[in-house]
């Protein structure tokens, strides 16, 4: 193995919202911690290229995403999110509403990569766009798209003031 | 609006586990890097010994480089070892006759009907293969077979001339054994529902000089082969389709006028209902939902066709639309109407729903069989034709992404390298790079900004026109989006009555002039390669030659040549070795040398020979077909930047950008794999349809 020094620096400092992220584009806690675990495996392999890329965090959100978008076909895990069977690889985190967990799982695939890099994974919106090929004017439409759809969804609709006057008889 | 910080913030705070430790990293990685060093050993070794033997004969040292072509033609083996048919393919092309006229699916085999050659090609579904080809001759002259058409064990050809008279031909599913049954006329539309089957055609009737042609159709029992007497339909015109349903049988008569669709009573040959539609009608289809009818109206002098949609319950046109294609065959899938062109409609409304430009010209005849639509492709000249397989999922794919680019519909896109935009498809020279044409809608690509396109050229432009040409990247300007893309402008963008000049960070300058200039500029994306890494569909490899260079290997579509760059050098020189002269092919992208133009060629290895550069002439740059594999060494790495491909690649392929040793800046795809001897790079031209480039990517392999 050629010399890796720095490499672990590098991963302590960047698995944690990596991993986050990529639970949340998989739907599943088992999905993201596999993908995370093997994008940081090829930086490892690749470590001598990777460090001096501009941003090799980007690189390893771009290969954890490639492997979930290879790995997974967009239907069945949306299905599999939605139904969450209640195994291990598919609940939610234990500190997440299920409702917000199902909203999330709900959104379409480009809504969910954008909304996790950019809210959990911290990235930029052109870092976002780097890591999902697309444009930075199409990220801040992705991302305004699964704010409006998410606020559908978890936004109770208010009630209307002649139910609340009943309800408060 | 929700704040997504605080929604998912417990999401960030969840106890996932613990990092994968470093130690457990790195022993997967060496693990992996043993299997793959054990293979690569044995690859060197050979190697090694193989170079002993020869290296005594090699004259000219190369710079480090692998040289020399391996070229295998796989399409013997493919021949006599079908491979089963990958469903999820695009593209899957299998000859069939001279020109295919109708086509459809039964038993698991694709019965294709050629009128030319008037015979059947019967293909295997499963197997991708032809199994036979079946003549339908009715064992004389003339005839005229149009249409097909399945019943139990039974495939039906309509139009076959026999000594005793024009007829129907039955093939037997299980034996390919032809039979002919006569028919008062000749038919030219059949349909079949339960055991029984109707033709229509036309039959003199009168007598005296009082003789006409009426438009007729007959009830033949498939059973016993017996048919009804004739029904004559009182229309002086040709029936030239025909559909039973449950809820009667409908005629599609042509006219030059409107044509006439009749709903016919089955069981008293009354004609209940008729239903004007448009002139020159050509094709019928009928669910007991809904009847479609196809319009070629280039029959009348006109460029289109049109598609009306009948509801059968209240016999009464619901919609009509134009069409930018002859719908000489249409096939229902889901909610869309797929007509030749390919175009595709709601199967309500009839809105266009725009597919992208790889699927025109597809289609005279069609059919679907629940997973794929198979569609004909133009025959050549010498009478040669295909059909093609087409993902129905994929069809859909396309017309969601076109949707979602907001296409108008009917307009005809355009790819070039990294863009794709769509003009409308009245725009009758969709592509030039002369500016004194003066035609309307002009598509001006990529010139240097030296050449007489350039903005302040006097000569006239049209008034409308897409004006694209290189130069070398703008800093700073108005950030501005073009399309998807990001672009930057010079000009005011309140300026009402200018246009701006849109600038991509890769040098191209945009402007658009004339009244759909917004439009065109709104549909501005990323194209040619970019399309090619997206997820989709791959062209079927059946035939393809492979090619090898530095102990990796990659396929190429058959019909391009291969190109041994080292091997065409020539090298003069004196007694004492001084070189004095050189010929030969140059690298594509060279200044006047090679380049990929329209037809495909596969470049093998690195040239000796220069181009000159820079060149002084002005250069078009043109997305072109071809591909060229040669070491990684040549490159200079630290002006390259790698990202992993992501797509159905057995081996490891990075995505490259940078000038990668090309003078000429031409569109396309780069990418890197680590072969034996060291990294190679494959080089794809852009205009290589995706599912042509997809399936070159996943052809590549690392022997041994």
């Amino acid at each position: 193995m050629e010399d890796r020094s720095g490499f672990e620096a590098w991963y302590r400092a960047n698995h944690r919202r990596v991993l986050v992220a990529l639970v949340a584009v998989a739907g599943g806690v088992e999905l993201g911690r596999e993908a995370t675990d093997e994008a940081f495996t090829r930086a490892f392999e690749r470590w001598d290229r990777v460090q001096v890329m501009g941003a090799p965090t980007g690189w390893v959100y771009t290969v954890g995403l490639n492997l979930l978008r290879r790995g997974h076909e967009r239907r069945a895990l949306e299905r599999r999110c939605l139904q969450r069977l209640g195994t291990r690889d598919d609940a939610p985190p234990a500190t997440l509403a299920v409702e917000v967990w199902d909203a999330v799982c709900s959104l379409p695939r480009r809504e969910r990569e954008a909304t996790a890099l950019r809210y959990l994974g911290g990235l930029t919106d052109q870092q976002v766009a780097d890591a999902m090929g697309v444009a930075p004017g199409t990220v801040a439409r992705l991302l305004h798209d699964a704010r409006t759809r998410l606020a559908d969804l978890l936004d109770p609709a208010p009630l209307d003031a002649t139910h609340e006057l009943e309800a408060d008889r | 609006m929700i704040d997504l910080d605080d929604l998912l913030a417990p999401l960030a705070d969840a106890d996932l586990g613990d990092p994968l430790p470093v130690d457990q990293i790195r022993s997967r990685a060496e693990s992996r890097a043993a299997g793959g060093r054990r293979r690569r050993l044995a690859i060197v070794g050979a190697t090694a010994a193989f170079a002993l033997v020869i290296g005594a004969a090699l004259v000219v040292a190369e710079r480090g480089r692998p040289t020399g072509v391996d070229a295998v033609d796989s399409a013997t083996t493919l021949a006599t070892e079908p491979e089963p048919a990958p469903v999820d393919d695009l593209v899957a092309d299998l000859p069939v006759g001279r020109f295919p006229y109708d086509m459809l699916v039964e038993g698991g085999d694709l019965w294709v009907l050629n009128n030319t050659s008037r015979d059947v090609t019967r293909i295997s579904i499963a197997e991708h293969r032809v199994v036979s080809t079946i003549a339908v001759q009715g064992g004389a002259p003339g005839g005229n077979a149009n249409r097909l058409v399945a019943t139990a064990g039974a495939v039906w050809v309509a139009g076959v001339s026999t000594p005793d008279g024009p007829g129907i031909a039955r093939i037997d599913t299980a034996t390919d054994v032809v039979t002919v049954v006569p028919t008062a006329f000749e038919p030219i539309a059949i349909s079949a529902r339960g055991g029984e089957l109707w033709v229509g055609g036309q039959r003199t009737v009168g007598s005296g000089g009082d003789e006409r042609l009426d438009a007729t159709v007959q009830r033949i029992d498939v059973g016993n082969l017996e048919a009804d007497e004739p029904i004559g339909l009182a229309v002086g015109r040709v029936p030239v389709d025909v559909a039973l349903t449950d809820d009667g049988l409908w005629v599609l008569v042509q006219a030059t006028g409107p044509s006439p669709l009749l709903r016919v009573d089955p069981a008293t040959g009354e004609v209940t209902d008729r239903i004007d539609v448009d002139a020159a009608a050509v094709r019928l289809v009928a669910t007991d939902d809904e009847v479609v009818v196809g319009a070629d109206t280039s029959q009348l002098g006109g460029r289109t066709g049109a598609v009306t949609l009948v509801d059968p319950a209240t016999r009464t046109v619901v919609a009509t639309a134009p069409l930018d294609a002859r719908p000489e065959a249409i096939v229902l899938v889901d909610d869309l109407i797929v007509t030749s062109g390919l175009r595709a409609l709601d199967r309500r409304t009839l809105a266009e729903r725009p597919l992208p430009a790889r699927y025109s010209g597809l289609g005279f005849a069609m059919t679907g069989d629940g997973t794929s639509l198979w569609a004909s492709v133009p025959g050549s000249p010498d009478g040669s034709a295909a059909v093609r397989r087409l993902s129905i999922d994929d069809v859909r794919a396309a017309v969601a992404e076109e949707a979602e680019l907001g296409v108008p519909a009917g307009w005809q896109l355009i790819d070039y390298g990294e863009l794709r935009f769509a003009v409308p498809a009245t725009w009758e020279v969709p592509v030039t790079e002369s500016c004194a044409s003066g035609a309307p809608g002009v598509v001006l690509l990529p010139t240097r900004s030296t050449s007489t396109c350039s903005a302040v050229n006097p000569i006239p432009l049209p008034e409308s026109v897409v004006w694209i040409v290189e130069s070398d990247p703008q800093p700073g300007g108005v950030p501005a989006e073009l399309g998807t893309l990001d672009a930057t402008t010079f000009g005011s963008l309140a300026c009402t009555t200018c246009r701006p000049t849109y600038h991509l960070p890769s040098g191209l300058q945009i402007s658009v002039t004339g009244p759909e200039a917004d439009a065109v500029l709104a549909s501005f994306t990323r194209s040619g390669v970019d399309q090619a890494l997206a997820d989709g569909p791959l062209a079927d490899r059946s035939g393809w030659r492979t090619v090898a260079f530095g102990g990796v290997s990659v396929e190429v579509p058959p019909g391009w040549p291969v190109v041994d760059l080292p091997g065409s050098d020539t090298i003069t020189t004196t007694p004492d070795g001084t070189v004095t002269g050189m010929s030969g092919r140059t690298d594509p992208g060279g200044c006047g040398g090679d380049r990929f133009g329209e037809t495909g060629y596969a470049y093998v290895g690195s040239s000796q020979v220069v181009s000159s550069c820079p060149a002084t002439f002005v250069l078009p740059v043109h997305p072109g077909v071809g591909l060229w594999i040669r070491s990684f060494p040549d490159v200079g790495h630290a002006m390259v930047e790698a990202r992993p491909y992501d797509g159905p690649s057995e081996v490891d392929l990075e995505v490259v950008s940078g000038p990668l040793n090309r003078s000429v800046r031409e569109p396309v795809l780069d990418v890197a794999v680590d072969g034996p001897d060291g990294p190679v790079l494959v080089t794809i031209g852009a205009r290589s349809d995706p599912a042509t480039i997809r399936a070159i990517l996943a052809s590549i392999r690392v022997p041994g």
